[in-house]
């Protein structure tokens, strides 16, 4: 139980951060390649 | 709400294990996991931003006492409004809300402390260098950023060094703030206690678990958008400076993309606490449980379409202000569902009013008077006459003083007994709230006469015929700001010597840490699991 919950809390949490990463890069990287 | 039996025969398993308490002194704070002690780091740093924002208003309406010039240099009043408006959004009311989820959220899913405990102390502690940065960019050369909060270009580009400190600052919160929601989506999606179904929360958690996606989203936005500020003023870029090309209205519309569903990170966790408290004191279930958790997602959704109403006088096409027109007025539909629910949870209730019961009162009159300038600002053709006048001015303070904050001192008297193990006092605590209800308005409602008649915002000067209503503003003011040292002296006083609260001090609470664990909270909670039914 415990290390599903876990597992399943690393994969939240990296999903969630590779959201944000990517929304900073869209907007960032959007207008410097333009 | 949900009701919930333990895993085990004997009482309270899995709450009272306190078999290592805190360590003492500095090192329990500085290297601390433990959710409880960061939710109580979040709430003293938040009051302590409140405090120091607090006095630049005082400042600022000092020098509004009366026409002319009295008491501070014009570059030094804009750099005021300025830092008290990052230093509440960002230090004072977001922080605030963190701290409560700290405390709560894991409480109240039947979990025993947030997913990733040490990157939950690393988002606070990143918290302290910016505000640091924020504050002491007074002293450095040009004064401290004196933009405006919403750092429009191209005056942003010229200011001095202080710029930079404060879009450092700003990065730096964005990163707490991001990690802070990763944290609390990932605690409420995996860490729920058996049978704790999504639709059994209690609604402050679903608050802020839509709250914290609105983060993720919109705060890399602003960290873009104020990167690129950065490299305009010091990497020979143009992206919003119109004398190389690029376009200074850019940036309002990236801000405002950022800007508009922040201003609902500020107010749906303050929904939250009031659908905990109306319910509490009215003795009956929340009306409507199901339409208040639908009503935020979409109030969350439409935030997303709505960030035009912000910039009706930039000259967008007709279409596109009519498109933010209505868009704008129809958060009105889930707003009102909110607010409906909230008088039916009252009626018929057997009502009972102590502090938390009044702040949760004023806040649904106040933030409803907030909400309806709201809708008049929404209408682009009077937008157009009213943009950037005190009648703005007073529709956010509506909004985030007497809604965000009012919420907030909702729920610092409605937990305090549970955190600390103390009861306040309901005598200081109800002399608070009446005049910080009265200081409040008197002090914010003449804003909107000001702006009807004309004044704009953001000026240390104005013309004689305003004088009156800015001279009964500024009284106001004072009594409101007062009011809070108050408020510090209540809660440091029950801390100290307030008497022994009961576990459950509220008749009609049943959340989990109400109805499962003593009072004061142990330093160690819910390591087994409760069973929800």
């Amino acid at each position: 139980m415990v290390d599903k919950q876990r597992k399943g809390a690393i994969i939240t949490g990296l999903v969630l951060a590779a959201a944000a990463i990517g929304i900073y890069l869209t907007v960032v990287l959007k207008f410097f390649v333009v | 709400m949900s009701h919930a039996t333990h895993a085990h025969d004997h009482h309270h398993d899995g709450q009272t294990h306190d078999h290592h308490g805190p360590p003492a002194g500095f090192t329990r704070w500085m290297y601390t996991t433990n959710h409880k002690d960061i939710g109580t780091m979040y709430l003293w740093f938040s009051f302590f931003m409140f405090l120091t924002g607090g006095t630049m208003a005082l400042l600022i309406r000092a020098e509004l006492f009366q026409p002319g010039l009295q008491l501070l240099d014009p570059q030094f009043f804009n750099s005021l409004t300025t830092v008290h408006g990052l230093v509440m959004v960002f230090g004072a009311i977001m922080p605030a809300f963190v701290g409560f989820a700290n405390w709560l959220i894991p409480m109240q899913v039947g979990a025993a402390d947030m997913a990733f405990p040490r990157m939950n102390n690393w988002s606070f502690w990143l918290l302290i260098p910016a505000g640091l940065l924020l504050i002491s960019s007074f002293f450095v050369p040009g004064g401290a950023i004196a933009s405006g909060w919403t750092l429009y270009p191209p005056l942003i580009i010229q200011q001095g060094i202080s710029v930079d400190l404060s879009i450092l600052a700003v990065h730096i919160l964005g990163a707490s703030s991001i990690m802070g929601s990763i944290n609390i989506v990932t605690t409420i999606l995996n860490m729920r206690a058996p049978g704790m179904t999504l639709m059994k929360m209690p609604l402050f958690v679903w608050t802020w678990l839509i709250t914290a996606y609105l983060l993720i989203a919109v705060m890399p936005v602003l960290a873009g958008a104020v990167t690129m500020l950065l490299t305009d003023r010091h990497f020979g870029t143009s992206f919003f400076n119109a004398a190389g090309g690029g376009d200074p209205t850019m940036f309002l519309h990236i801000f405002w993309f950022f800007g508009h569903p922040e201003v609902y990170i500020m107010i749906l966790p303050a929904f939250g606490i009031v659908s905990q408290i109306i319910p509490a004191f009215a003795r009956k279930p929340l009306f409507g449980y199901a339409s208040m958790v639908y009503a935020t997602a979409s109030i969350a959704i439409l935030s997303f379409i709505v960030w035009g109403h912000h910039m009706f006088t930039v000259g967008m096409p007709a279409a596109g202000n009519l498109f933010f027109m209505y868009a704008t007025i129809l958060i009105a539909v889930p707003t009102g569902v909110k607010i409906f629910n909230w008088i039916s949870t009252m009626w018929r209730g057997e009502m009972t009013f102590e502090t938390p019961m009044l702040f949760s009162i004023g806040f649904i009159c106040l933030f409803t008077i907030g909400g309806f300038s709201g809708r008049v600002l929404a209408i682009a053709p009077v937008d157009i006459t009213l943009h950037n006048t005190y009648y703005v001015v007073a529709h956010f303070h509506y909004v985030l003083v007497s809604g965000a904050l009012f919420a907030i001192f909702a729920g610092i008297y409605f937990w305090l007994p549970k955190w600390s193990g103390k009861m306040y006092s309901e005598a200081m605590g109800k002399a608070h709230f009446w005049l910080s209800m009265i200081g409040f308005n008197i002090a914010f409602f003449p804003h909107h006469f000001l702006g009807l008649a004309g004044m704009p915002r953001r000026i240390p000067d104005y013309a004689l015929q305003f004088t009156e209503w800015n001279a009964v503003s500024t009284v106001g003011a004072f009594i409101f700001g007062f009011s809070q040292v108050f408020f510090l002296y209540i809660v440091i006083s029950t801390i100290r010597g307030g008497r022994s609260a009961e576990q459950k001090p509220w008749e009609g609470a049943d959340s989990l840490e109400w109805t499962h664990l003593p009072t004061p909270v142990p330093y160690h909670t819910f390591e087994t699991a409760p069973v929800v039914r």
